[in-house]
């Protein structure tokens, strides 16, 4: 919102020494050559000549006594203070918005799930610890207080992507450089575990060991914004299994592949216990598009539950969920020099744990006597009880909907014994199409035979998405080879080993009912190739 | 290769390989204790323990895969998988 300059040239006159903090406004963002120097020591002649080079003289401030704060990366934006007896020498040459109006939204998704009542009162993750298995954290932001961190990457300790500080900052910030950044659960105690690159990349065995090392350290809620492929056999599968198992509350990320289709979630978010998070976009009445789709395997129901994620696009504090910067990482879209702004299902997923902390202090409160699994499944059962569904979606989609925190504390002060969620029966759903697609079929003894199958009516099988290959899986294998039992459905003149190989989607033809029907099981049983 | 301990995915991507290449594999194990990984430190170099999973992360020459195939406490060998934020 831009100010009305009659306003504050009236102020001037009143209250001329009243200290003022607008945001100038230049004329063109910084290079990309220029944007890292943001993040050098702020030393005043330094932020002078940044402030030059998005075209705000420094003659200019330096005439008005005026300090400049906080340059932005990617808008021509300086965040400036001054008296306001000298703030016609700024407004005589540039437009200014008032540092409040720039701020109050950027960080709304605190007041989406209800987290500031929760806060007032008194519930704000005290005495719960949450490990944050990511690109590591930043402990010399002012919002974040790590009590120990962590890495499975020899030397490396330091957030250099920017990834993991962001993340603990919607899960646990402080809130002290500003208040309106706050995290979920701003009183729980933070540690931290790199298992991720400079580049956001890592491996299943680093992640495992991650999470080992936080089930160590005594943490209560493991969070895990990251994914892969992964089954029932690679070790993030089962160290989360295991960390629930121990009554460890294992939230992780269900993955940003949803355009790709049914199947999608990633690993370990697939795990049957874990609490997997999908996103909802800047309307929180909608999924967002990235967000990751399920069944998991064997058409387990993922994700679990979903929380704001933001949306795609340009850096805006309306699309993006905003918080903590890495010192050490180079981001294209921060505000306030200390907070950035990213989108993802790795952001929905901290409020998730977030609220987890919450929850657990209200039990723990209330002398919930219960431990091991039995915790984290009654604190998975409070979240998904009390989430909001949203129309239009399945639960193959949103699971129990969009988290509620408000109301899962209401829930929680009344749960005494534990309880364990079931998800309501529902088919994964059935998309027609006007085309079928061809299926690749490998692993066939003699020769490559396109498998077909007649129907009546053409529908989408899930896509493949960046998961990999579809892999349909036999249950029984007969030695003919006139027929083979997939879950119960006969695929006929076919021959074919354990596994068919679906490089490509399916061309496929049947006819009459009883197709129909094997074709849904078909389609809930194609999983992500592992 | 012994049929089941090895994912295809590996046996996948040491056929393409030269035998006498190194490559970063998974070992789910039977039994964990200090016998088994003097044993795996002989074949290969550990690079990593998940005691709570009974998972070690090896370093190894393709052609010394299929020793470790042999071994009776060794319940599937996979491949390195990669993991990224979201």
């Amino acid at each position: 919102m831009y100010v009305e300059y009659a306003f504050l040239r009236l102020l001037a006159e009143v209250m001329p020494s009243e200290e003022l903090s607008l945001v100038v406004v230049g004329t063109e963002p910084l290079t990309m050559e220029e944007a890292p120097r943001i993040y050098e020591p702020l030393r005043e002649t330094r932020m002078e000549s940044l402030a030059e080079s998005i075209g705000i003289k420094a003659s200019t401030i330096q005439n008005a006594s005026a300090r400049i704060n906080i340059i932005t990366a990617l808008r021509p934006y300086a965040s400036v203070s001054l008296e306001s007896r000298n703030i016609d020498t700024i407004l005589r040459e540039y437009s200014v918005v008032l540092e409040h109006d720039f701020h109050n939204q950027l960080f709304k998704t605190r007041q989406i799930i209800g987290v500031d009542a929760t806060h007032e009162e008194g519930y704000t993750g005290e005495g719960v610890k949450i490990a944050v298995i990511d690109t590591g954290v930043d402990d010399t932001h002012p919002d974040i207080e790590v009590s120990d961190k962590f890495s499975v990457i020899p030397g490396q300790y330091t957030d250099d992507d920017g990834h993991g500080t962001h993340v603990a900052g919607i899960a646990c910030g402080r809130g002290i450089y500003r208040g309106e950044y706050r995290g979920v659960a701003p009183d729980a105690e933070l540690i931290s575990v790199k298992v991720l690159d400079s580049n956001g990349n890592g491996t299943n065995m680093g992640v495992a060991k991650g999470v080992e090392i936080a089930i160590l350290e005594g943490a209560d809620i493991i969070n895990l914004s990251l994914g892969g492929i992964g089954n029932e056999r690679t070790p993030e599968y089962q160290i989360a299994e295991e960390a629930w198992r121990l009554g460890k509350i294992v939230v992780a990320a269900a993955g940003n592949d949803g355009e790709h289709g049914w199947g999608t979630v990633g690993s370990p978010g697939c795990v049957p216990e874990v609490i997997c998070v999908g996103a909802t976009n800047k309307s929180n009445i909608k999924l967002a598009e990235y967000s990751s789709k399920g069944p998991g395997l064997r058409g387990v129901v993922k994700p679990d539950i979903l929380a704001p994620g933001g949306d795609l696009g340009a850096c805006s504090r309306d699309l993006r969920v905003i918080s903590t910067l890495s010192s050490y990482a180079y981001s294209l879209c921060t505000f306030d020099g200390k907070y950035q702004g990213k989108v993802g299902t790795s952001m929905a997923t901290p409020h998730v744990s977030g609220a987890s902390a919450i929850i657990l202090q209200v039990l723990r409160e209330r002398g919930f006597k219960y431990y091991d699994r039995e915790l984290a499944d009654t604190v998975k059962w409070i979240l998904l009880s009390t989430a909001r569904r949203l129309e239009g979606y399945s639960i193959y989609e949103q699971g129990a909907g969009l988290i509620d925190i408000p109301e899962a504390i209401r829930l929680a002060k009344e749960t005494n014994t534990p309880r364990q969620y079931v998800f309501p029966r529902e088919k994964p759903p059935l998309v027609p199409m006007n085309y079928c697609r061809e299926i690749r079929v490998r692993k066939i003894p003699e020769a490559a035979v396109p498998l077909l199958i007649e129907i009546s009516k053409r529908y989408e099988l899930p896509s493949l998405g960046k998961m990999g290959k579809l892999a349909l899986r036999l249950l029984e294998k007969k030695k003919s080879e006139e027929a083979f039992q997939v879950l119960n459905m006969e695929i006929s003149t076919m021959k074919l080993r354990e596994e068919l190989e679906l490089i490509e989607n399916i061309e496929a033809k049947t006819t009459g009912k009883k197709y129909l029907s094997t074709i849904r099981k078909l389609r809930a049983m194609l999983t992500p190739h592992r | 290769m012994s049929e089941g301990k090895i994912s295809r995915d590996l046996e996948k991507e040491i056929s393409e390989m030269d035998p006498m290449q190194e490559i970063s594999v998974v070992i789910k194990l039977g039994e964990l204790n200090d016998e088994v990984l003097a044993e795996l430190s002989e074949i290969g170099r550990i690079e990593m323990v998940i005691r709570l999973t009974r998972h070690v992360q090896l370093r190894i020459r393709v052609k010394d895969i299929a020793t470790l195939l042999a071994k009776e406490y060794i319940v599937f060998i996979d491949k390195l998988r990669v993991m990224r934020v979201t």
